[in-house]
């Protein structure tokens, strides 16, 4: 087992590094006047074109890719991306302000399609091939072949505009007053959860209620990813010798299922859970921009949108390091659950 | 052959019917000049628009679909529609087929530094997720149909790669290939004519459940406003146009619902198609999944 957590962690920073090595090359389709903005701090030194070429040559943008690379490199590893046109701040800044506002949505929906994905997908694998697998197999296919940015845009038509039930954004008016004045503690920047530490119920209902619709529309499609997953896992492990002989010596269907198979049948799905957050992570991107919500992910689209390329290549810095570690707990949790993993 | 078909089709209502509307999207894009006539001297991947009104109109039998904002026509625009989708996802599948079969092929073949190197880089590009990534391209590379394609394919080969890898690698020990080494057949030979033609299949899998994915991600880029210019014919582009008008106006909220329903509905049809379609060749190939999604 120690080998393979080694083999892992001495693999980490070198493929943290092949990342970097990814979106630098990225930046190498860009010319240097585009890319000066990875490398200053207020617009306000950006003043005339003499200016700009100066610039460019202080920080050496004309010279060989490896040397450049190299100096970008040692930015980064001080969180320093530059300056984002989109968000009027440096682009460190902008991503720190918005990742609460994105990690509250995924936490909030991850909880329901972790329950729901469970539950589906193991009910439809102990009734295989009867009436309700295959509808609970219709429905999980149809809510993967879903497009997000469609089913966002069907719940804001019904909810928003017909309904008028939910909002989008992230608070309401009256309720950003009191969150932006010095009265209320921001701990964590999640509005949920300041509004618990607070005391004060009344944020955390209109939080939520601004959270329903972005967090209803994740929830829909990801689940049905969980259900196909679990379903088909629970299956595999219900073909195996130990089910036959738990079978044949008598025991119940329904400990042979919850008891012998779903317990082995569970690490895929661990693993899933893992790449799960990152699925949700790559649906904030279309979600957030709907419901105009303002975290992470709206950012990306925006700086996309309006080419501040110092933006989106900060978010991809920051987005790859955020999943490559993410990746790394769960291979390593993996190891700890399944000893076949360790031989490998 | 026929028992395959069997399987995938006869024995499988559902099946059946995705193969049907998948045979109607094919028809519709090769017969897109006869159903939705270009104007002559105009790429007939412009929308034609009636007029420069901004608020979209209903359907009428001028425009059986209604029109987009800015009076693009939709019903046009979801017809040679299909034509991108097709395109997109013909160039975009096959390129990452192609790549993915010899990055993964070479690496399994030979193994040791070299696929320990390959699968390494393999892995850093699958650590982003494939819509984010393809944004991040398609925005360095700047706005059109091109540069989403190439932001598509760049992300899109490590699954075939993967897949072709774990294929060889149990392939090269088996006896017909030990047989042609032993008669000295060279390696780029062995590779080529005796292990890749029998990992093709699950790679063909892949392909067909891939379809629907990169039409989706494709379209979601155009939504965002990464995609095809202004005016292409394209349902992401279509989707996006209604952004505007979600809320209904004076006459209720889903006064302008056409501008969603009909580009998004075809485009919804279109993926859940490839992904049932997917789903039964899986179903027919691979024995050991049977039964399973």
């Amino acid at each position: 087992m120690w080998t393979y957590i080694v083999r892992r962690l001495i693999l980490f920073p070198i493929t943290l590094l092949g990342l970097s090595i990814l979106v630098f090359s990225l930046s190498a389709f860009l010319s240097p006047q585009e890319r000066l903005m990875a490398y200053i701090h207020s617009p306000l030194q950006v003043r005339g074109p003499e200016v700009v070429s100066q610039l460019i040559e202080k920080h050496g943008l004309n010279d060989p890719m490896p040397v450049q690379y190299w100096r970008w490199l040692r930015g980064v590893l001080r969180f320093d991306f530059g300056f984002s046109t989109t968000a009027q701040e440096t682009v460190a800044q902008a991503l720190l302000r918005r990742l609460p506002a994105t990690v509250e949505l995924v936490l909030i929906s991850l909880i329901p399609i972790l329950v729901g994905g469970l539950v589906l997908g193991v009910t439809s694998a102990a009734h295989h091939n009867k009436p309700l697998d295959h509808t609970t197999r219709m429905i999980a296919i149809t809510g993967w072949s879903m497009p997000t940015f469609l089913l966002a845009i069907l719940i804001m038509m019904l909810f928003y505009g017909h309904l008028e039930w939910f909002q989008p954004g992230r608070l309401s008016y009256w309720a950003k007053d009191i969150v932006l004045s010095a009265d209320f503690a921001r701990y964590t920047g999640m509005n949920v959860l300041d509004g618990v530490l607070n005391g004060r119920w009344d944020i955390v209902a209109d939080a939520l209620r601004h959270l329903a619709m972005p967090a209803l529309s994740m929830i829909l499609v990801d689940w049905a990813s969980l259900c196909r997953i679990t379903r088909s896992s629970l299956l595999e492990a219900l073909n195996q010798d130990y089910v036959r002989t738990a079978r044949a010596k008598g025991q119940t269907e329904r400990k042979v299922v919850y008891r012998h198979a779903l317990r082995n049948a569970l690490l895929p799905t661990v693993t899933f859970g893992g790449m799960l957050i990152a699925w949700l992570m790559a649906g904030v991107v279309i979600t957030e921009t709907i419901f105009n919500y303002e975290g992470i992910g709206s950012f990306a689209a925006k700086a996309a949108a309006r080419l501040d390329f110092a933006g989106i290549l900060g978010f991809a810095m920051f987005f790859g390091v955020l999943m490559i570690t993410m990746n790394l707990l769960v291979d390593l949790g993996y190891a700890y659950l399944d000893p076949r993993v360790r031989l490998d | 052959m026929k028992r395959i078909i069997k399987k995938l089709f006869l024995k499988n209502p559902v099946g059946l019917l995705s193969g049907v509307i998948l045979v109607a999207y094919i028809l519709i894009a090769v017969l897109a000049p006869f159903i939705a006539a270009p104007k002559p001297g105009r790429s007939p991947y412009e929308i034609p628009r009636d007029g420069f009104m901004v608020t979209p109109r209903g359907p009428s039998a001028e425009h059986w679909f209604g029109t987009a904002e800015g009076q693009y026509d939709i019903f046009y625009g979801v017809v040679w529609g299909t034509r991108t989708a097709f395109k997109i996802a013909g160039v975009v599948v096959s390129c990452g087929f192609l790549l993915g079969i010899a990055i993964g092929g070479v690496s399994g073949y030979f193994g040791g530094a070299v696929d320990e190197i390959t699968m390494r880089i393999t892995d850093i590009f699958l650590s982003f997720p494939f819509l984010l990534a393809a944004m991040v391209l398609a925005t360095v590379l700047g706005k059109g149909l091109v540069s989403m394609i190439i932001a598509l394919v760049v992300f899109r080969w490590m699954t075939y790669a993967r897949l072709v890898r774990s294929e060889v690698l149990s392939l090269k020990q088996v006896t017909f290939v030990e047989g042609a080494r032993a008669i000295g057949a060279s390696h780029t030979r062995i590779l080529v004519r005796h292990i890749l033609p029998n990992c093709i299949y699950p790679a063909l899998i892949q392909m067909s459940m891939d379809i629907g994915r990169v039409v989706m991600s494709a379209s979601a880029l155009s939504f965002l406003g990464l995609g095809v210019e202004a005016g292409y014919a394209d349902w992401g582009q279509l989707i996006s146009l209604a952004r505007n008008w979600l809320l209904g106006g004076s006459r209720g909220a889903f006064e302008y619902w056409h501008t969603v329903v009909f580009p998004g509905g075809v485009l919804f049809l279109f993926v859940l198609s490839w992904n049932i379609l997917g789903d039964a060749l899986r179903d027919v190939f691979d024995p050991r999944m049977r039964g399973v999604f």
